[in-house]
């Protein structure tokens, strides 16, 4: 009835909202949803949907009034939209500028807009204020460094990442960015009961598990979350799992999406719980490319399924978690020769039962934990930007390109997958009338996309997932 | 899995830190229930102070902490169904103000309060969890005298290992001097400390320690208990907003400051359990099993 497709940073999520979470839920609640909340779920987004067209041609004179204000920034306003994912990862980059950048963001009227929202629904005292955060990725002068505590290393310490530091949880991390990525992808994987090289064998190619991978390192550097969430929101996602029997079907064959999310879906949870700082959904939903509607519907879901217990076990198995990302962390730096590994054989991995730490991950790349890994991907859309991490499913382009160049008739019928710079934004800006070097995210299309838009969605959008 | 038609809604009986708590009554059972209604904002979703005040009273299921008996979630509301209790200790103590002067409570009711909130206190450290916001607003009591701990929406596991403590938590007036000054370390102590604030409040019906900020709250802290140094609590010079500065005070005799607002006298034992909560080395302090212990409630263990 419906199928899934994986959301990233840049995404327009118009078209795909509806049916991605009917996907997810019906994932999700298989074997305990009633069929009319399906149909309950797709006419309130639709209606949503509607609201937010509503609200679209509002925001745009928003946008571009802030926009015109931020002009004067390099990287102006979009610093919080499609530019989440990158400033995420390209702070290295961007610090130059990240001055203007704060300057730009806080005199920006739609952020206060944010804030007020959300204000009124926080506690009253000082002390139980959670700060609005700035987009993920932001530089973020309301973070108080100087008073954040180094933390004890428990692991090998891994090299500083200081560079990275803007407004995650912590400023420090405990462990190395890209070794957690993968192990993190290794246990989600897990938790589906299937494993990379499963994925890879079935899908012929190691492109989703990349971009899985990146998709996780990306958000994974943006919110800097502790190991112990991590490890928790990893428990949790086992225990969600086993609890939905969701790891049936099509999620064996490498729905990459429905692993992503649910995996997202964990953190979000995880750092609600176990974090004194937390981000809103609405800042998940930047860091993650999944729209913040599917995010709650997610993450109400999850609590249901879960009976809201998630310290009913007191987290007894945090102690496997950390000396299994030892172990990992062990074997990815002195990682057995690759060549004694014959390719064919790699790749029956998943037929023998899952071991633990062995499983290599990248069976392709062979390059566990450099950075440099993102090079080589000539066919990332934000290939340009050397270390700009993007969407975890840039490559499905040309399909789901193809299902709404030939299917939206609007006037907004760009390919947003150009949408990467430089020229992309030379193409959207004679559009919304926006000075140069802005780029979109997915806000301000919102509602270009309405799935009644389009004719033929169902057959051309599912071209990649499985159908459930 | 209850619906939210099962119960009607009654009278408005405050609001919470994060949400309205309405009086309820469950129209299948006849019992009446606190109706704790959060309104779900999209941008946020679940908030956190929901999601660990279900999740982690969902573990706690004792005589002195309010029940959670279940959560109705929908599109936009969250509803917390607890157990109904009639007052709170704040509500309850300024009910008994005569004029302008506060009254403390009797002896035997402070001890018997007291008691509830060592057991309550006692229960959660021993289910890892932290409370982080004991104060007189959140312990409820009902007609019976019984008291129960609520609002578990700062409340947080610990055990496993943190990385992220705030010392932003706890109430100004209750928060230990650890936490003001910085420490993000802490852990059961935070909680005690808070309980012998309230110890004292009941005692006397003011509150001990009645700051309006954080220099201020750590000043009159030591104006009573004494400004620590590394030699009465080693280790203290290196929190994060130690202050070589602080105004060198001696310790003061705790039994004569709060006497003048007591009609009864207070013994020896009182006086020494009050000194034990307030230790202000946070790792001096007793902890809630020990405080069970403490000869000031001799009459309630030896008939256990």
């Amino acid at each position: 009835m419906a199928s899934t497709f994986m959301y990233y940073p840049g995404h327009a999520p118009g078209g795909p909202v509806v049916d991605t979470c009917a996907a997810a839920n019906a994932a999700a609640l298989q074997h305990h949803q009633q069929q009319h909340q399906q149909s309950h779920l797709r006419q309130m987004e639709a209606h949503q949907q509607q609201q937010q067209q509503q609200q679209h041609s509002q925001q745009q004179q928003q946008y571009a009034a802030s926009a015109a204000a931020a002009a004067a920034a390099p990287y102006g306003y979009y610093q919080n939209g499609l530019a989440a994912a990158q400033g995420m990862a390209a702070v290295q980059q961007q610090q130059q500028h990240q001055q203007q950048q704060a300057a730009a963001f806080y005199n920006q009227q739609q952020h206060q807009h944010q804030q007020q929202a959300v204000a009124h629904h926080r506690r009253t005292s000082s002390f139980r204020q959670q700060p609005t955060l700035p987009p993920l990725g932001m530089f973020y002068p309301g973070a108080p460094p100087a008073t954040i505590l180094p933390l004890p290393l428990q692991q090998e310490a891994p090299a500083p990442r200081e560079e990275y530091v803007n407004g995650g949880v912590n400023q420090f991390l405990d462990y190395d960015l890209d070794l957690m990525s993968e192990f993190v992808i290794k246990k989600s994987y897990n938790a589906f009961g299937t494993d990379a090289g499963a994925v890879i064998r079935e899908t012929g190619s190691n492109q989703t598990v990349d971009l899985f991978t990146k998709g996780v390192f990306s958000v994974l550097s943006a919110t800097r979350l502790p190991a112990v969430t991590i490890f928790m929101a990893l428990d949790l996602l086992s225990k969600y799992v086993t609890k939905t029997h969701a790891a049936s079907g099509s999620i064996r064959s490498g729905c990459v999406n429905v692993v992503y999310q649910n995996t997202m879906v964990a953190f979000v949870l995880a750092n609600k719980f176990n974090d004194d700082k937390t981000f809103t959904n609405k800042s998940w939903s930047q860091a993650t490319g999944m729209d913040v509607l599917c995010i709650n519907n997610f993450e109400r879901e999850w609590l249901d399924v879960l009976e809201w217990r998630l310290f009913d076990d007191k987290f007894v198995h945090y102690d496997e978690y950390a000396h299994a990302f030892e172990i990992f962390c062990q074997e990815k730096r002195c990682p057995s020769p690759p060549n004694m590994l014959p390719a064919p054989h790699s790749t029956d991995n998943y037929l023998s039962p899952p071991s633990d730490c062995q499983t290599p991950v990248h069976l392709n790349a062979n390059v566990y934990s450099s950075p440099g890994f993102l090079e080589k991907d000539t066919n990332d859309f934000y290939y340009g930007q050397p270390g700009v991490l993007s969407s975890p499913v840039s490559q499905f382009t040309p399909n789901s390109a193809a299902a709404y160049s030939t299917t939206s008739g609007g006037p907004m019928n760009y390919n947003f997958y150009n949408f990467g710079p430089p020229q992309p934004a030379a193409a959207v800006q004679p559009m919304m009338g926006l000075p140069p070097a802005h780029m979109w995210n997915m806000d301000e299309r919102f509602g270009n996309f309405a799935s009644s838009n389009f004719p033929g969605f169902d057959n051309n959008y599912y071209c990649y997932s499985a159908v459930y | 899995m209850a619906s939210f038609s099962q119960f009607k809604q009654l009278e408005k009986l405050g609001n919470g830190t994060y949400a309205t708590v309405y009086k309820g009554l469950n129209k299948t059972t006849g019992v009446y229930v606190a109706l704790k209604e959060v309104k779900l904002d999209s941008e946020e979703g679940t908030p956190s102070t929901a999601i660990r005040e279900i999740s982690l009273m969902k573990e706690l299921k004792h005589d002195n902490v309010v029940r959670l008996y279940d959560v109705i979630h929908t599109e936009n509301k969250l509803t917390l169904v607890f157990e109904y209790m009639d007052n709170d200790l704040k509500k309850y103590m300024d009910s008994r103000t005569v004029g302008n002067n506060p009254q403390g409570l009797e002896l035997n009711l402070v001890k018997y309060f007291q008691w509830q909130l060592m057991e309550g206190a006692a229960f959660c450290h021993e289910n890892k969890i932290l409370h982080r916001d004991l104060k007189p607003q959140n312990l409820l009591i009902n007609n019976k005298g019984q008291l129960k701990l609520g609002d578990f929406g700062l409340a947080r596991a610990f055990g496993i290992p943190v990385n992220t403590f705030s010392s932003e938590v706890v109430t100004l007036w209750y928060r230990a001097p650890d936490v003001l000054m910085g420490s993000r370390t802490y852990s059961t102590s935070i909680d005690m400390w808070s309980c012998g604030c309230i110890l004292a409040e009941m005692v006397t019906g003011k509150p001990l320690f009645p700051g309006t900020n954080d220099e201020e709250q750590l000043k009159l802290i030591f104006d009573i208990m004494g400004t620590p140094n590394e030699s009465t609590w080693p280790g203290v010079s290196s929190l994060p907003k130690f202050n070589l500065n602080f105004p060198q005070k001696l310790p003061r005799d705790l039994r004569s400051i709060l006497q003048v607002c007591s009609k009864e006298p207070l013994d020896d034992n009182l006086i020494d359990l009050l000194h034990g909560l307030l230790q202000l080395n946070p790792d001096m302090r007793l902890s809630a099993k020990q405080a069970l212990h403490h000869p000031w409630f001799a009459e309630y263990y030896q008939h256990v």
